[in-house]
């Protein structure tokens, strides 16, 4: 538009012929990765994006903006109550809709002078349905959209970068973001003797808000780099999941178990640099880069 | 800022602490409790060996998640089963059982169709089953074996890797008045055989 801004504007369609249906309600390693076939179709999505790109003060500041919406068809999960640890015929345990998603994403960037970093703030809805027309009780959550499985409101993040002497850089990055959508138990009952939850609508709840603080030292060794870094430095215990269980106490009531990976992870690594800017022949076209 | 000793003892120190400290903690959290529901549990038995009309169905609410108190019995309910042929069974609340309907008068007979009928609150309810004869006591009635086993199932939710999606489970009765307002818990019409062992 200008010498210093730019509009950009984008429509993509992707399919996805393997799926993610996640079990449980938290992403976990064992999350079943299901192929396309006679059952399962192919995921398909259509994307229409615009952005807005500036350079402000001389190229001091970076911003830029963007919008997206996006349209995903046979979104797959799974019915309620499904069996699906090592089920052979998963198809029955799986059922397919389709979804909307859409957001807007803010970046700023400070480019030259002793701090330079970044912040990123991103508003987002992602949400999906599962019909089942005739069949009461079927589909999920009667069929109205719902949040999907990785649905985040806010998500910030924040980065400074400082060079610390002659050798040493400090670079720290705060993270902040809703928590994922949960199924919560609504109410419980008792049959023979055993206290049973009765759940609320699929992922209608919220884990508690994620926050994290990282830093680390780096500096330049050798031919690479070494880092010196410490994750989530005030030990904060994010929310993985919750679980709920039986007191130990009073086995009659119920309690929520907040279940956590890690708290603060101390770090250091080695990188090393490999081939870089001075390898690049003059007449190879595109250099393949330095690290 | 110098790589010295002194960071390096400090994450050696936060290193043991981390192995030490624990990924699991008690937390509150609310719940929207949402609307009660009913919760039958209902079983006509025929005990094997043994003539018997003693019939007891429970009646139950459902209760706020993390209440402490015991589960709210379904006061003031009609309960009664149809035979098959037409017969009607009334149960009466048992007077110091509170959400306790009884009769003395029903004699389950094997393959006879039982219906039960419940009246809560304005809103009719509905189940049927069919009086099966006894698997051997070392088995287990297939359906049966399956509602317990999803019962047993959510509740197995650890927040593992392991553990299964989250769900309602869904037992055999029907609200004829409001669908929506969906009534757990089961009825069943079951023979009930008693084995006896004596450990020496």
């Amino acid at each position: 538009m200008t010498d210093n801004t730019s509009i950009k504007g984008g429509y993509s369609r992707t399919y996805q012929y393997l799926n993610l249906a996640s079990r449980t309600n938290t992403a976990s390693p064992l999350d079943a990765w299901e192929p396309i076939g006679r059952y399962i179709k192919p995921q398909q999505s259509d994307q229409l994006a615009i952005g807005l790109s500036s350079t402000l003060d001389d190229g001091r500041y970076e911003f830029s903006v963007e919008a997206y919406y996006k349209t995903p068809e046979n979104t797959l999960d799974f019915v309620d109550g499904s069996d699906v640890l090592l089920n052979p015929r998963i198809e029955t345990a799986i059922v397919q809709g389709d979804g909307r998603a859409y957001g807007m994403e803010w970046y700023l960037r400070k480019r030259v002078g002793r701090t330079t970093g970044w912040i990123s703030y991103t508003m987002a809805r992602a949400e999906n349905r599962y019909r089942a027309p005739g069949l009461a009780g079927a589909g999920i959550n009667n069929g109205p959209y719902f949040p999907a499985p990785s649905d985040k409101t806010h998500e910030l993040s924040i980065v400074g970068i400082r060079p610390l002497g002659a050798k040493w850089t400090f670079g720290t990055t705060f993270s902040l973001a809703s928590g994922l959508p949960v199924t919560y138990p609504s109410k419980r009952y008792l049959v023979d003797g055993l206290l049973l939850a009765e759940y609320g609508a699929r992922n209608a709840a919220r884990l508690p808000v994620y926050h994290r603080l990282d830093a680390s030292f780096t500096r330049a060794l050798g031919r690479g780099e070494l880092q010196l870094g410490v994750y989530n430095i005030y030990n904060r215990f994010n929310a993985q999941s919750m679980a709920f269980r039986q007191s130990k106490s009073n086995p009659l009531v119920m309690e929520a178990v907040r279940v956590s990976i890690f708290g603060a992870v101390p770090s250091i690594s080695y990188g090393l640099k490999f081939g870089g800017a001075a390898r690049c022949k003059p007449t190879t076209a595109p250099c393949a880069g330095g690290a | 800022m110098q790589a010295n000793n002194s960071p390096v003892r400090r994450w050696c120190v936060m290193v043991a602490l981390l192995a030490t400290s624990a990924c699991e903690k008690v937390v509150n959290i609310t719940v929207p409790e949402g609307a009660k529901q009913l919760v039958v549990e209902g079983r006509l038995e025929r005990v094997r060996g043994a003539v018997t009309g003693q019939q007891r169905i429970r009646l139950t609410t459902t209760d706020a998640y993390f209440s402490n108190t015991a589960l709210p019995p379904a006061r003031g309910a009609s309960v009664r089963v149809v035979e098959e042929g037409g017969r009607v069974v009334s149960f009466g609340e048992v007077v110091n059982e509170p959400g306790v309907y009884a009769t003395a008068d029903l004699i389950a007979v094997l393959n006879r169709r039982y219906t039960l009928q419940i009246i809560y609150q304005n809103e009719l309810y509905e189940a049927t089953d069919v009086l099966r004869a006894v698997p051997p006591i070392d088995s287990l009635y297939e359906p049966v074996y399956r509602f317990y086993r999803a019962l047993s199932d959510p509740s197995a939710n650890d927040g593992s890797p392991f553990a299964v999606p989250l769900a309602s489970v869904r037992g055999n009765i029907s609200n004829l008045t409001t669908a929506a307002n969906r009534p757990l818990g089961y009825f069943m019409a079951t023979e009930v055989a008693e084995a006896r062992a004596v450990v020496p």
